[in-house]
């Protein structure tokens, strides 16, 4: 049996531990900044003054990205003028052709199609993926659209796209992405799309009901 | 006789003692890389394993973070350091029944996402392997009466 003293002191140690152990932790958690909301962007849908504002991290190569898409324009559709969803690049590392889809995107959101282009890369992306030559599907979709293949294949290689690109997936970080999709709703995190379904639309429904 | 025994008592403790701080470091250091990321990280971490009933999942994406910090923090330091080794144990426990149904049910996760997103990447078969490990560990320490360098036996 430990002496009064001894248990003093080992509850003034346990205080001074815990205060030491914690503190730090939740000033180095409150530090995590929260996204930065584009003002004006060919990757905004949602026109109008919008209630809340959705900013959503996605690759394009990403299967769960791909699934939660259905749920997302129907939110969108359900409630026109109320919702603005603002798309920002994270291709991640594991994916092989994720940066090359995302580059296409933005090369088709710079010459006036992101949106359709963007729901081309997700509606085929099972197609594209499992291709030998991707590539060539990026090209074709562009070409689908209008847009001059010359300047879809320059822009492909335009570094000034890729910089967009990795700023989008840099603030991505900054934000503490640990994978696709993640979803801010007027900046709470939303991880993965059972908790965009479950938790988000559930809240988004009940603010605008 | 009697020198070979002081030897061998020796070896033994000093062995107890860096595998005590092994496994303290492996804890804090998986729970310090969760507690610096959103909770909703190591919330969306859990939704993928189906063995966890989803209703306490908020709660411990919540609680474990701060156990493994704080429970490995107070086996390196031996504070408390059987009661910390029981932590241990319980935590490692429950994440052997975690992972081992998942690996049985070819539902793994690549990374097990034991040490948030920005550390170490282990996957389901390594991190059972480890937290078996760790289980082993903490069971002796709770069993052994004596632990070198500690705050206990200063206090």
């Amino acid at each position: 049996v430990s002496k009064p003293s001894s248990r003093i002191k080992q509850l003034v140690f346990g205080v001074v531990l815990g205060a030491l152990l914690v503190v730090p932790v939740v000033v180095l958690r409150a530090k995590i900044p929260a996204p930065v909301s584009a003002e004006a962007s060919y990757r905004v849908r949602g026109e109008g003054k919008p209630v809340i504002t959705i900013i959503e991290y996605s690759d394009f190569e990403c299967p769960a990205c791909r699934n939660v898409q259905p749920a997302l324009k129907a939110l969108l559709e359900k409630h026109p003028g109320q919702v603005r969803l603002e798309f920002k690049h994270y291709p991640l590392k594991s994916h092989k052709w994720s940066p090359l889809a995302h580059q296409s995107a933005e090369c088709a959101g710079t010459l006036g199609s992101f949106w359709t282009y963007h729901d081309r890369l997700y509606a085929e992306q099972p197609i594209w993926k499992e291709a030998p030559n991707p590539p060539e599907f990026f090209i074709r979709y562009a070409v689908d659209m209008g847009i001059d293949p010359e300047t879809f294949v320059a822009c492909l290689q335009d570094e000034s796209i890729t910089a967009r690109i990795m700023s989008d997936r840099r603030s991505g970080d900054q934000v503490k992405i640990s994978s696709t999709p993640t979803f801010f709703v007027d900046g709470v995190m939303y991880v993965g799309g059972k908790q965009f379904t479950d938790e988000a639309i559930p809240a988004i429904e009940e603010k605008l009901a | 006789l009697s020198q070979s025994k002081v030897k061998k008592t020796k070896t033994v403790d000093t062995l107890a003692l860096v595998l005590r701080l092994v496994v303290g470091l492996v804890f804090a250091y998986a729970g310090l890389m969760k507690l610096l990321e959103p909770i909703q990280n190591f919330t969306a971490n859990l939704q993928q394993y189906s063995i966890i009933p989803e209703s306490i999942i908020p709660l411990a994406a919540l609680i474990i973070p701060w156990c493994e910090w704080i429970g490995g923090m107070c086996l390196i330091l031996g504070y408390f350091t059987r009661a910390s080794a029981a932590l241990v144990l319980s935590l490692a426990g429950t994440f052997i029944v975690i992972l081992g149904a998942s690996i049985l049910t070819g539902t793994a996760p690549e990374n097990c996402g034991c040490f948030g997103a920005n550390g170490l990447s282990l996957s389901g078969h390594q991190m059972l392997i480890l937290d078996c490990f760790n289980a082993v560990v903490a069971i002796w320490m709770i069993l052994r009466t004596k632990h070198l360098l500690t705050v206990d036996e200063r206090l």
